[in-house]
């Protein structure tokens, strides 16, 4: 019984009064490094090397598909050079020829910058996995990358998808490269899949942000308040790999109180997002304030999944 | 990503499929936002995948709103095409809704046209 209440999540939801800072997004990254030829037999050549052990993960030639994932560093950041080795890596000869497919990178990319989930949130195999299925992958290859020196050692891993996220999913023995890329030390600078949001609007005009000291023309604003504020449910997924993490929406309420949209500003896996925009959709609130008079406001809400 | 905020009453989503020159289209008219019209058109889109179809237009000038539901549907609808060997087409004026797509980078992951004569003489 005990061990049943640790299940239990505990969901914090919260109106944020400040607005966080992402890592530098992949629109700001510095231009792309050039690869030599010999960096490109060096990177197919590991891809041969690790889809020689597809089978390792229930990966049969003609009937597999891989997400290749963007590379990260030891921590989980990505980068822009993650991103660009991930793509090179996807365009080995390799795949072809050992008759696996390959989810088409753009697919990704569209995916994440939708869904604006950060990297170090994916690190874990389980994060590869949950993003691989959602993408409707069998497999997925992780690339994990190490500076050492002027070089850098890129070590690519597959693993099983599977329809659940089990602790027992294979996956296959790690290989790796050293490469030395041109200009010196590899540059893994924290780099996003995602850039900044636009600027929210309705029918044309611009609706003011809820920040720090904020409030349109100089004037300061009264944060909305919500009087029903339903929780969102833990998913399967994310129970299964107990999951502990923050999520941000923005959510866009009338001057009427309505919640006319929601989305996802940093975003979990897991299918957390979905839930917390569908929860949040439903609240009922009482519209921000500015000069006496109730305004439509754009306002970021916190979202925290722990489990005790 | 913009949205289509306009609407205060949320209609279901209306699915309209015709065929025209071997090609499956979709006119649908509503929001494409999480929850039901999303997985609505998933499952139509399946459907008729699992009849065969191949090659398929999804119309989205009468969509006044789309989220990071829709575009992810739309995202796994293009995969499950392309491993069946088929291809998906999106048809999107200037807009709001087209606004989102270019901000997801949609349109750098499925071939976006601003008619429906530009998207089946695509598939040609």
């Amino acid at each position: 019984m005990l061990a049943k209440s640790w299940q239990l999540p505990r969901v914090w939801l919260v109106l944020v009064t400040t607005l966080f800072t992402v890592a530098r997004s992949a629109a700001q990254a510095p231009p792309q490094i050039t690869l030599s030829s010999e960096q490109r037999t060096q990177l197919h050549d590991v891809v041969s090397r690790v889809l020689s052990h597809a089978d390792q993960v229930h990966c049969k030639a003609g009937r597999c598909d891989v997400l290749v994932a963007n590379f990260a560093d030891q921590k989980g950041n990505g980068s822009n050079l993650g991103m660009q080795l991930a793509e090179e890596v996807s365009k080995a000869d390799s795949f072809a020829a050992s008759r696996i497919r390959t989810t088409p990178r753009p697919m990704l990319q569209s995916y994440l910058e939708s869904q604006r989930i950060p990297s170090v949130a994916l690190k874990d195999d389980d994060g590869a996995r949950w993003l691989g299925r959602e993408l409707s992958a069998d497999a997925v290859l992780v690339g994990h990358l190490k500076l050492d020196g002027p070089n850098l050692k890129v070590e690519l891993q597959l693993l099983e998808c599977g329809k659940t996220l089990d602790r027992g999913s294979r996956k296959s023995k790690t290989e790796s490269a050293t490469i030395t890329l041109p200009g010196g030390p590899a540059d893994l600078t924290s780099s996003e899949p995602f850039g900044d949001l636009p600027v929210p609007s309705i029918g044309g005009e611009i609706v003011p942000k809820l920040g720090k000291g904020s409030g349109a023309n100089g004037h300061p604003m009264k944060a909305p308040s919500c009087y029903r504020q339903p929780d969102p449910s833990y998913t399967d997924d994310a129970r299964r790999v107990k999951f502990n993490g923050t999520l941000i929406l923005q959510a866009i309420i009338s001057k009427d109180g309505e919640i006319l949209g929601v989305q996802p500003l940093r975003g979990a896996p897991f299918g957390l997002n979905r839930v917390s925009v569908e929860t949040v959709r439903t609240w009922k609130c009482s519209p921000a304030i500015q000069d006496g008079k109730p305004i439509t406001a754009a306002v970021p809400v916190e979202v925290s999944f722990r489990l005790y | 990503m913009s949205f289509g905020l306009a609407m205060t009453f949320y209609a279901p989503i209306e699915i309209n499929v015709r065929e025209d020159s071997g090609v499956q289209v979709f006119d649908v008219h509503g929001r494409l936002t999480i929850g039901d019209s999303s997985e609505q058109l998933t499952m139509a889109l399946q459907a008729v995948l699992q009849n065969g179809a191949r090659k398929v237009v999804v119309m989205l000038d009468g969509v006044p709103q789309i989220d990071s539901s829709g575009i992810s549907s739309l995202v796994r609808i293009s995969i499950a095409l392309g491993r069946e060997g088929g291809k998906l087409h999106l048809v999107c004026k200037p807009g709001r809704v087209r606004d989102a797509l270019t901000v997801t980078r949609l349109v750098e992951a499925i071939p976006t046209f601003n008619s429906e004569v530009e998207a089946l003489k695509a598939f040609a």
